[in-house]
């Protein structure tokens, strides 16, 4: 768990280790952080954005030198803002085990935990707001327009990493309504059907960002 | 000079014409004099009428002499002709010195001067025979009906009369141009109008002798006393255009010892005011950068545009426009003179340029550091307003329902979680709140990533679809970047609100050391910068950078932000 402000940092420790996490090590910098990860090689680095030493995108930058360095760890970015410029450099070119969330999702203790869980399991956690930013963004000749709501809310929580159990889950439906939703998605908007959840994420990304 | 010798020879063989060597050389001064000094003139200034209306003097004066003819028909003729010659020259005196058209008043007294002196003469002609009006040895009158001295006496009289008046108002037109003329105007041609001004005294004393009956002696006197100053104006004319030159040459070598000194700050507006004569003179320096003429406090001086008063002459060194001297439009006539003084102060100036440019730039800096002030001032009252309507009240009310949910943690677990629910969305919106107020203050991802991932960003949470069309490689500086960026941002603000587009695109792009933001849209335009603080604190942001900001704004047309910030 890598953040400059220890009283964040301690408070992410503890509920984390109240979720049944073993937390291995803590950073208040980036190059502590890479220096921890490369001897603990944990399943997941939760990291802040802003961080010593420049106090700007240090923590992104670590985290695409994990990700590049350890493909098995996992790394889920929080920041400040919600950036999609930042959420995709760091998704790059593998929605493989990566996650971005705003920093005030840890509150939301529950869904912060599964994002984390999902994370470290090689899974993808994209902040709800940055997929509404891109699914919402103003373009000409929208393909999105020929999509249902239902389908719209399939398409957001897909990109957003999660599994179709998940969906079907969140919004009250069974899993075969949810096939049937990513079927159709897929279908009108051109996209060849991904068999794991972070290859749709990508998917629907490089869909959403074009 | 056929006239000229064809009147010498009359005159010498006239049976009626008194000093005959002495008048026929006066003749030759005054015919020849006018002829040949206004053909100079002429030729210098065409377009100046001055020089034709003398050789017309010229002309009539020498044809009136045929009057000294002992044969009959050239007798005739010189006399009835012999007063054109004087209306000429007042023609003459009131067209001078610029020789354009005359005002209204002057051309109704010219033409009623003319009329006078041809057809008002020619009742008189028909009644008054030669012999029997006290001229011996003159000819017959050709053209004589019956000679009636009470035709004569009255009609000589009422003539007179009448050319006594038009004198007048000739001598009253020229005060009053001498009274408006500027000083080079008045050195110039103080001579030609004292010269003028004699000669038509002498003709106002001869027409009233001769109306008071003095016909012989007196009359006759003041008409050989006129001739002196008729005979003067050309050559005076001669000389104010001999003495322009040379003081010309003079003011310019005045002018080269004076710029040899050293010179006080707009020391060099005084000495040219001085060289011109031109007290009005304005020096303004050209500034190729602002595009705009300033003076030498660093001032803007727009240049006079269709002001028939004043005149300008632009100074080029090697092919540049460096400065700009305004002055009274009546040296207009001397404005190679001008461009003379003008290139030999070049030098001078381009010091003296610089020193305006740099006031200009303390004067712009002065009016910058107030702008930004002024920008600080109105975000922060802004940030106040914001933290104060937005988060403030929100965590005032979330401390509220924790407080209310702590009493009733005991009596009422289920409306104290209730309150801690609510407080916990209070507690997101005000998250959310201050996230926009940050990023309204200074976007993170501009330090972070720079202008380009920035735009991208901003082009993204438009509502209206946006195309970056050109974005810069690499970083730029961090002053440069921020403006860039509120530019697009304040213009995609607008085109959301007011442009009503289907889209927008933004360019960035470096052109010599400016980066150039545009940003266009195909919406309704009609934007203007005067209204709404929007714009005019845009303005300001990017003149504090020392850039411009353009607005093409045509109704129906679209808007076109583009800003040009130096960067180096």
């Amino acid at each position: 768990m890598a953040d400059d402000s220890v009283l964040l940092r301690e408070g992410v420790v503890r509920l984390l280790e109240d979720n049944g996490f073993e937390v291995v090590g803590q950073a208040g910098d980036a190059e502590d952080l890479i220096r921890k990860v490369r001897a603990h090689k944990p399943d997941v680095a939760v990291v802040d954005i802003r961080m010593p030493p420049t106090n700007t995108d240090d923590g992104l930058r670590a985290a695409l030198e994990i990700r590049a360095e350890l493909p098995d760890t996992g790394v889920l970015v929080l920041s400040q803002y919600v950036e999609e410029g930042y959420a995709l450099d760091l998704v790059g070119d593998s929605a493989g085990g990566v996650g971005y969330l705003l920093k005030d999702r840890v509150a939301d203790v529950d869904r912060f935990v599964e994002s984390v869980r999902r994370v470290a399991e090689g899974g993808s956690a994209l902040d709800p707001e940055v997929v509404a930013q891109l699914v919402g963004r103003a373009r000409r000749d929208d393909p999105l327009a020929e999509l249902t709501p239902r389908e719209r809310e399939v398409l957001e929580l897909m990109a957003e990493g999660r599994s179709n159990n998940a969906i079907a889950e969140h919004m009250v439906v069974t899993d075969r309504a949810v096939e049937k939703h990513v079927t159709s998605i897929f279908g009108k908007l051109g996209l060849a059907p991904a068999p794991e959840d972070h290859r749709r994420v990508l998917a629907v990304l490089a869909f959403l960002r074009a | 000079m056929i006239l000229g010798g064809i009147d010498v020879a009359l005159i010498l063989t006239s049976d009626h014409v008194d000093v005959r060597g002495a008048f026929a050389a006066v003749a030759l001064v005054v015919g020849w004099g006018f002829i040949g000094i206004g053909l100079f003139a002429w030729d210098r200034r065409p377009n100046n009428s001055v020089g034709s209306l003398m050789v017309a003097t010229g002309f009539a004066w020498l044809l009136s002499l045929i009057s000294a003819s002992n044969v009959s028909v050239l007798f005739t003729a010189g006399v009835f002709v012999s007063s054109v010659y004087f209306v000429t020259a007042i023609h003459m005196l009131l067209a001078a010195p610029y020789g354009r058209g005359l005002p209204r008043g002057d051309r109704r007294i010219v033409t009623a001067a003319y009329v006078l002196v041809t057809v008002g003469l020619l009742p008189l002609y028909l009644f008054v025979d030669p012999a029997r009006d006290g001229c011996d040895g003159c000819p017959e009158n050709a053209i004589l009906i019956e000679h009636n001295q009470t035709i004569v006496d009255i009609w000589s009289s009422l003539v007179n009369l009448v050319g006594i008046g038009l004198i007048v108002a000739v001598l009253i037109s020229l005060i009053r141009r001498w009274r408006q003329a500027t000083r080079p105007e008045r050195r110039l041609y103080a001579p030609v109008y004292a010269a003028g001004v004699a000669l038509l005294i002498a003709a106002i004393a001869q027409l009233a002798l001769q109306t008071a009956g003095f016909a012989g002696g007196a009359a006759e006197i003041a008409y050989i006393i006129s001739i002196i100053p008729l005979a003067l104006v050309p050559y005076l004319f001669l000389a104010s255009l001999v003495r322009v030159r040379v003081a010309q040459g003079g003011a310019v070598s005045d002018l080269m010892t004076r710029l040899g000194e050293a010179p006080q700050p707009g020391g060099l507006r005084d000495a040219l005011a001085d060289a011109l004569e031109d007290p009005s003179l304005e020096l303004v320096y050209w500034l190729p950068d602002a595009g705009r003429f300033v003076d030498f406090r660093g001032r803007d001086y727009p240049l006079p545009e269709d002001d028939p008063a004043r005149a300008v002459a632009r100074i080029e060194r090697e092919g540049e426009c460096v400065a700009a001297i305004v002055y009274d439009a009546s040296l207009r006539e001397a404005e190679q003179h001008v461009r003379a003084v003008g290139a030999a102060a070049a030098l001078a100036m381009q010091n003296e340029r610089l020193d305006a440019e740099l006031r200009a730039k303390i004067g712009e800096l002065r009016a910058s550091r107030e702008r930004m002030l002024r920008i600080g001032l109105e975000e922060r009252r802004r940030l106040e307003r914001n933290l104060h309507d937005g988060a403030q009240q929100r965590l005032v009310s979330m401390a509220l329902n924790i407080r209310l949910a702590r009493a009733k943690l005991n009596e009422d677990p289920l409306a104290a979680d209730q309150l801690l629910a609510s407080a916990g969305d209070e507690l997101t919106s005000a998250l959310e709140e201050l996230r926009e107020l940050a990023r309204g203050i200074h976007p993170a991802v501009l330090t972070d990533r720079g202008l380009g991932t920035a735009l991208e960003t901003l082009a993204s949470r438009a509502p209206v679809p946006v195309e970056l069309a050109a974005l810069p490689e690499g970083r730029l500086p961090e002053a440069v970047e921020l403006a860039a960026y509120f530019v697009v941002a304040e213009a995609l603000t607008n085109v959301a609100k007011y442009a009503n587009a289907s889209h927008a695109t933004v360019e960035v792009a470096r052109e010599n050391g400016r980066l150039v933001v545009e940003v266009a849209d195909d919406g309704v335009g009609g934007a203007d910068p005067e209204h709404g603080s929007g714009l005019r604190g845009l303005a300001d942001r990017i003149a504090v950078l020392e850039g411009r900001l353009e607005i093409d704004s045509d109704r129906g047309r679209g808007t076109t932000i583009r800003a040009r910030i130096p960067c180096e």
